[in-house]
């Protein structure tokens, strides 16, 4: 766990490589989970990630990004998702990969 | 100067909105381990007799910082042949068809050329290809590390 935020809702995130050290050309994979501490649903929420230059998309449409009930929108170097609604006391996760390029 | 395999700390910035504003955030940095590059090439020089070959393998150090205790490995494939001549001015040896140099010291920007001419024994198409098998002191990223074919 890199981090966490004492607030209603609560951000975490887990990167594949449990050191955090990549080599060029290594598959990233962020591992971040949403929690909704309150026992009221969280409506329109919008998590935004940018990414450094050093980290590329996998594919031509970019980062591949996988969140349950989220719409995901992607901009140059940076993943959005939206949700609706998280409900109360659950969590949502979101996952996204992408590559370590060569250049710094 | 770039040290030995040098780690740099990338940050990943994420930010949680709910109804427009700000519910969270967090940064999470990512450390990338950058290593020096070297450079590997060959150049086939045609001898007077078509069946022999003159392959010059160079490596190449752009970095500013020396590499110890290096093996280059140079295999050719698919067609017979055997080593003529080989000029190095770092020790090697050939086993099993494969020439391996062992480069003690490779200066910051230098550059080290082995000279191989070969006797092709068959036809059709050949691969040579040349390796960096090891490094004692780091592990250099190889650029260009090549595998050429030609026909005879």
């Amino acid at each position: 766990m890199i981090g966490k935020e004492k607030e209603a809702l609560t951000l975490n995130c887990r990167l594949n490589h449990g050191d955090g050290r990549y080599y060029p050309g290594n598959e990233i994979i962020f591992v971040i989970e949403i929690e909704n501490n309150s026992p009221l649903p969280a409506r329109n929420i919008l998590y935004h990630q940018t990414m450094p230059d050093i980290i590329n998309g996998l594919e031509e449409n970019g980062f591949r990004v996988s969140a349950k009930d989220g719409r995901v929108i992607q901009q140059k170097g940076a993943v959005i998702v939206v949700f609706d609604e998280i409900k109360g006391n659950e969590r949502v996760r979101v996952v996204v990969t992408g590559r370590i390029g060569g250049k710094r | 100067m770039r040290k030995i395999c040098e780690r740099t700390a990338f940050l990943s910035h994420i930010t949680l909105f709910r109804d427009y504003e700000r519910a969270g955030e967090l940064t999470v940095p990512v450390k990338v381990v950058i290593c020096p590059k070297l450079i590997l090439t060959q150049r086939f020089c045609p001898e007077e007799f078509p069946r022999e070959v003159r392959i010059i393998l160079s490596l190449f150090n752009y970095e500013d910082r020396a590499f110890e205790k290096l093996c280059l490995a140079h295999e050719l494939a698919g067609v017979p042949f055997s080593y003529l001549d080989v000029f190095s001015q770092d020790p090697f040896a050939i086993e099993e068809g494969v020439l391996n140099v062992k480069i003690d010291y490779l200066p910051p920007l230098s550059s080290r050329s082995v000279i191989v001419r070969i006797l092709l024994e068959g036809s059709g198409e050949y691969t040579s290809k040349l390796l960096l098998k090891e490094c004692f002191n780091c592990r250099p990223e190889i650029v260009n590390s090549c595998e050429c074919a030609r026909k005879i």
